[in-house]
């Protein structure tokens, strides 16, 4: 009896220790490629929060969750770093979007539009929140966020199980959308990554099967060709997808991605219209794919365009 | 007691198809080198449900021969499936299967060896 209750102990054991490892996707891929990249590039392409946590749009007031992702990139390459104080700093970016997600999963948003937009915005944030979870997990900063990241699952398991709910009507929304259907794919893979459920796990399956599909030869996910922040949510959704899972067709629908995108923005990069969102979005999504792809060329062709719209800016 | 603990672990340990798929003729725990078909094409049954078709998929996350080792496992495992080749190098599995064998239970199979693990169908 005391022999079957050492066992029974070990059991336990066994699965107290498995537990926190199968909390997430353990891969220090990202880290990694945020780590390679150059200091202060991101930084410098990402968006502080405010006092209250607020970033992009959403400074002076709320209007949606979409707008604190360019903020967790901040995050994220702070905790690649392993700059806590630059993380601490950045973290307010999920704090802040917590205070406005609903009972039912998703977030206020300022203003009456279609459910459609909605859950298109709605599934980026979600997206961008799970790739920043898995990325502070396996960053040198995991313990310092350990239990703060304990605290969200909860929050964001309920933002997944509201898109894992409009899964079917998310999926023939985005019919002929493969930059829409990549961002659906990245959200739902990667929440398997975090919460472990078959049915996000086929969800996501099927968005990246039929994103990569629909890719065009040149490289576009887009069909109306000068929308360059389409083109690189797309891009990024499959860039992470392919990040965790690596194989061939992902990295090279990712690398035509990317050069359709580098073409694209030099061409419109003197367009004084092109808003600063879709700069940061793209040249985010082109520096990333530089680090996964160790592509020198892609990088120098990055950072030169990020000087320019700067320049842009300024005038 | 002790007995059922330890039968419990080791099943936790080794794993094995879910419940109502087929099994391999080898079975787990063998010592047969991963990349090996589980089965031969003499092994198609004659009664097959629908003509035998060839399926490439290709199968990210995977770094070592356990991992093939388990991708394997578990396309050995679906219902249809006759004849599975899984290559580290070129990350892609080969699989003779029926042709009424969906994309999804494939896909499935792979996700069921790991989380790490993801698959898509490239030709069939």
């Amino acid at each position: 009896m005391r022999r079957s209750g050492s066992l029974l102990a070990v059991v336990l054991l066994l699965g107290l220790a498995g537990g926190p490892a199968r909390a997430h996707i353990v891969s220090e891929r990202e880290v990694v490629i945020l780590r390679g990249l150059p200091a202060g590039m991101l930084a410098g392409m990402s968006e502080r929060p405010d006092s209250l946590g607020y970033v992009g749009a959403n400074h002076g007031g709320w209007q949606h969750a979409e707008h604190q992702s360019s903020g967790l990139v901040g995050l994220m390459d702070a905790c690649a770093r392993a700059d806590s104080t630059g993380a601490e700093a950045a973290w307010s970016v999920i704090e802040a979007a917590m205070l406005h997600q609903r009972p039912g999963g998703d977030y206020e948003a300022a203003g009456a539009e279609a459910g459609a937009r909605q859950l298109e915005r709605t599934a980026w944030w979600i997206a961008q929140l799970c790739r920043a979870e898995v990325a502070v997990m396996n960053s040198p900063l995991q313990d310092r966020f350990r239990w703060r990241v304990a605290l969200l699952l909860p929050k964001l398991r309920r933002s997944v199980d509201w898109l894992v709910a409009a899964g079917d009507e998310l999926f023939e929304l985005h019919e002929g959308r493969p930059d829409l259907l990549l961002v659906d794919a990245e959200a739902y893979l990667l929440a398997d990554g975090i919460f472990h459920e078959p049915r996000m796990a086929e969800l996501g399956q099927r968005s990246l099967a039929a994103g990569i599909q629909g890719q065009r030869k040149d490289g576009a996910f887009v069909a109306p060709a000068s929308d360059l922040a389409a083109q690189a949510r797309g891009l990024t959704g499959l860039m992470e997808i392919a990040t965790y899972f690596p194989m061939p067709s992902l990295d090279e629908a990712a690398k035509r991605g990317a050069e359709w995108l580098s073409r694209r923005l030099s061409r419109q990069a003197r367009d004084p219209s092109l808003p600063a969102g879709t700069w940061r979005e793209a040249l985010l999504a082109l520096a990333f794919q530089s680090g996964r792809a160790n592509d020198g060329g892609l990088l120098g062709r990055a950072e030169r365009l990020a000087i320019q719209s700067k320049s842009m800016a300024r005038r | 007691m002790t007995r059922a603990l330890a039968l419990a672990l080791a099943s936790i340990v080794v794993g094995g198809c879910a419940v109502g798929e087929h099994r391999s003729t080898s079975g787990a725990g063998s010592n047969r080198p991963a990349a090996v078909a589980l089965h031969s094409a003499k092994d198609v049954p004659k009664t097959r449900s629908s003509p035998p078709e060839l399926i490439t998929l290709e199968i990210g996350g995977m770094t070592c021969q356990g991992c093939v080792a388990r991708v394997q496992h578990q396309l050995a495992c679906v219902p249809g499936v006759y004849r599975v080749d899984v290559s580290l190098a070129d990350q892609r599995a080969r699989i003779l299967a029926d042709a009424a064998v969906a994309d999804t239970a494939l896909t499935r199979a792979v996700r069921r060896a790991g989380s790490e693990y993801l698959g898509i169908v490239l030709h069939r």
